[in-house]
């Protein structure tokens, strides 16, 4: 299945270079069944690198199961303003 | 930091005592409570001469752990009515260190007709008249800078605190020198106002009162945690490229940045307000704009930020999340230069921008100005400058403008405004805003790193029981909150690093008992000072209107709430 993938500073960096357009989209390819965790194992992201994720503009956990079109955002954890 | 100050401002009396055994593991806003507790009638009136101000560094205060040198100040507060502290980073901490103090206790009332200043160096501590009074913070510390050259560190207040506007904040000095790190919260310029002192200039010349238990294994232990910071992700990478701004793009993800008078939790040009775009802007721009830079001494995080015009100059430093939350997307104002400069015009008065950004916003909702118009906001702040009526209701914060405009949509916790966090939106911090003795504080006890669902209510009130603690371990050691995701799971550690400091032997446990004792001390306090339980809630509107987006309301049950202090 194909999502639409959107990454915030510096997980664009650190995944997007050469991939993502300026804006930190890339869509990314996944087995069926592949849940927010199988994404992030697949762009080669550490766990920890991870503090916030939307699905479709609500916050869901590393076990949600991705369907087809679905559009997440990934934000590095932030502790505070 | 063997001595704790004493200056009197009613007889002018300036004594110098040691500090007291109960004291002496005390650090930054436990060492300031308790000072306040044992010293104060809690209930006392905030702007009368039975109030006293605590300013006090933490138990690392003056080490060159990274961000170590926090300073706090602590007081009855004229918007809570409540015990509070509130801490900035800056250099009046390493100063008091320096100079062996460990609390400066301002208390009395001046009955003379001029303001004064305290000087403070290794020999004399004085009470000056100041000729500074009623300058704005910028041009009162360059003349203190050129009476006394730059090594000096400057505590001070602008005009709003000498006007005993609930609004006002209390500054120090950065290490360039600008007076721009505001220990903001709760209106303490204005208890430091009242009182008729402008400014406390520390002049640590030749004072050498810092010293290290065992430096060596002092040394050795930084070394590691230094390399904890640099190694997490929040310490080592985002806060320092992008600094808080950070935190906007969160927060309207989750729906939970302040827009247009907490109306909505999400703004349409969050992109053009948050750190990526700061970002952007101050690297295109150049000039004197920089993008990471440190607020004291030896910090390795150096999350602050000099924001400059498109002509390369300065025109704030830094510009940081809780402004933009408050005074950009919570005033519908989605553009920095605008944003940068109400901040300055804050700063330079004295003005708390949280409390002020929530003060305008509620002034828009009521239709005095138009949400988005940066120069009708900026023409308030004038009427403030001026003293003018309008001025001084707006000076006295959110709750008191909210009251004269009418409005039933004041965004307060205890009377005090609430930070750049929809608590619709993060709920774990509504519990916060409405529990913690400090009233609407995101520093103390923020849940945003929790990995849950920010909006179901059932977690929160276990996790801001968990954070309220952990804000006060930071608070009283001194540390800025921000080294806490790569130290503050390693209490041991930050324990140990105490003892190589101190001698004394303590562990992280016990770091957090004694931080959950300086809770109940706040509490007690505020019982005493006739705050009850039943003021553990937030507004109205926020537990009635649904956000837009969302439609999450604030729901965590009063019992729920009322649990937090009862234990
Ligand atoms: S992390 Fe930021 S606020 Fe904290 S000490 Fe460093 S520069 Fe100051």
């Amino acid at each position: 299945m194909l999502i639409k993938l959107r990454l915030h500073d510096i997980l664009k960096e650190k995944v997007g270079a050469g991939r993502a357009d300026g804006d930190g989209i890339l869509k990314q390819q996944l087995r069926d069944g592949s849940t927010v965790n199988d994404l992030v194992v697949s762009l080669g992201l550490n766990r920890e690198y991870v503090g916030l994720i939307i699905v479709n503009g609500r916050q869901a956990a590393f076990e949600f199961s991705l369907n087809e079109g679905d559009s997440v955002e990934l934000f590095s954890p932030m502790s505070g303003g | 930091m063997d001595k704790i100050i004493r200056v009197n401002l009613t007889s002018g009396a300036i004594t110098s005592e040691p500090v007291a055994e109960k004291y002496r593991q005390l650090g930054g806003r436990a060492l300031t409570s308790q000072i306040l507790f044992d010293e104060l009638d809690p209930a006392c009136e905030p702007l009368g001469k039975r109030n006293k101000l605590v300013f006090a560094p933490g138990l690392l205060g003056g080490s060159f752990l990274s961000s170590s040198s926090r300073i706090s100040v602590g007081g009855k507060s004229p918007l809570t009515g409540g015990i509070k502290e509130a801490n900035a980073g800056g250099t009046a901490a390493g100063a008091l260190s320096k100079l062996g103090i460990k609390a400066l206790i301002i208390e009395g009332e001046s009955n003379l007709e001029y303001s004064q200043y305290l000087y403070v160096d290794k020999e004399k501590m004085e009470l000056r008249p100041a000729d500074i009074a009623g300058l704005g913070v910028y041009s009162a510390a360059k003349l203190i800078y050129e009476r006394y050259g730059d090594k000096v560190s400057q505590i001070l207040i602008g005009p709003g605190g000498e006007r005993g506007y609930s609004a006002a904040g209390i500054t120090n000095t950065d290490v360039q020198g600008r007076p721009c790190r505001y220990m903001g919260r709760g209106g303490l310029g204005a208890v430091m106002g009242v009182k008729g002192l402008k400014a406390i200039v520390l002049n640590p010349a030749g004072a050498e009162a810092i010293s290290y238990h065992d430096r060596k294994a002092f040394q050795e232990l930084n070394k590691e945690l230094v390399k904890m910071i640099r190694e997490n992700p929040v310490t080592g990478e985002a806060y320092p490229k992008y600094g808080t701004p950070a935190m906007a793009t969160r927060t309207n993800a989750i729906n939970a940045l302040p827009t247009r008078n907490f109306s909505a939790g999400s703004f349409e040009c969050a992109n053009r307000i948050d750190g990526e775009y700061l970002y952007h802007v101050i690297t295109t721009r150049g000039g004197e704009g920089e993008t990471t830079h440190a607020c004291m001494p030896g910090c390795v995080i150096k999350c602050s930020n000099i924001y400059a015009a498109s002509d390369g100059k300065e025109v704030v430093a830094p510009l940081e999340y809780e402004t933009i939350g408050l005074m950009g997307s919570n005033l519908g104002i989605g553009n920095l230069d605008d944003i940068a400069r109400l901040n300055y015009l804050c700063n330079d008065l004295g003005l708390d921008t949280i409390e002020m950004g929530a003060t305008i916003g509620v002034a828009m909702d009521q239709g005095l100005i138009p949400f988005g118009d940066a120069d009708a906001a900026a023409d308030l702040l004038a009427e403030v400058a001026e003293d003018s009526i309008l001025g001084k209701v707006l000076g006295h914060g959110a709750l008191v403008t909210g009251r004269v405009l009418g409005s039933r949509r004041i965004p307060v916790a205890k009377g005090q405004a609430m930070p750049a966090y929809d608590p619709r939106g993060i709920k774990g911090l509504g519990v916060t805003y409405a529990t913690s003795p400090m009233g609407a504080d995101h520093t103390a006890g923020n849940t945003i790193r929790a990995e849950v669902d920010h909006t179901d209510p059932k977690p929160q009130p276990e996790l801001s029981k968990n954070a309220q603690p952990m804000s006060m371990i930071a608070d009283s050691m001194g540390l800025c909150l921000f080294i806490m995701p790569a130290l503050g799971a390693h209490l041991d550690k930050l324990a140990l690093i105490y003892e190589y400091y101190s001698g004394v032997k303590v562990s992280g446990e016990d770091l957090r008992e004694a931080a959950k004792k300086a809770l109940n001390v706040e509490r007690e306090f505020n019982r005493r000072a006739g705050l009850s339980p039943a003021q553990d809630r937030l507004p109205e509107f926020m537990t009635d209107e649904p956000l837009p987006v969302s439609g999450s309301v604030f729901d965590v049950p009063l019992e729920e709430l009322r649990k937090i202090n009862e234990e």
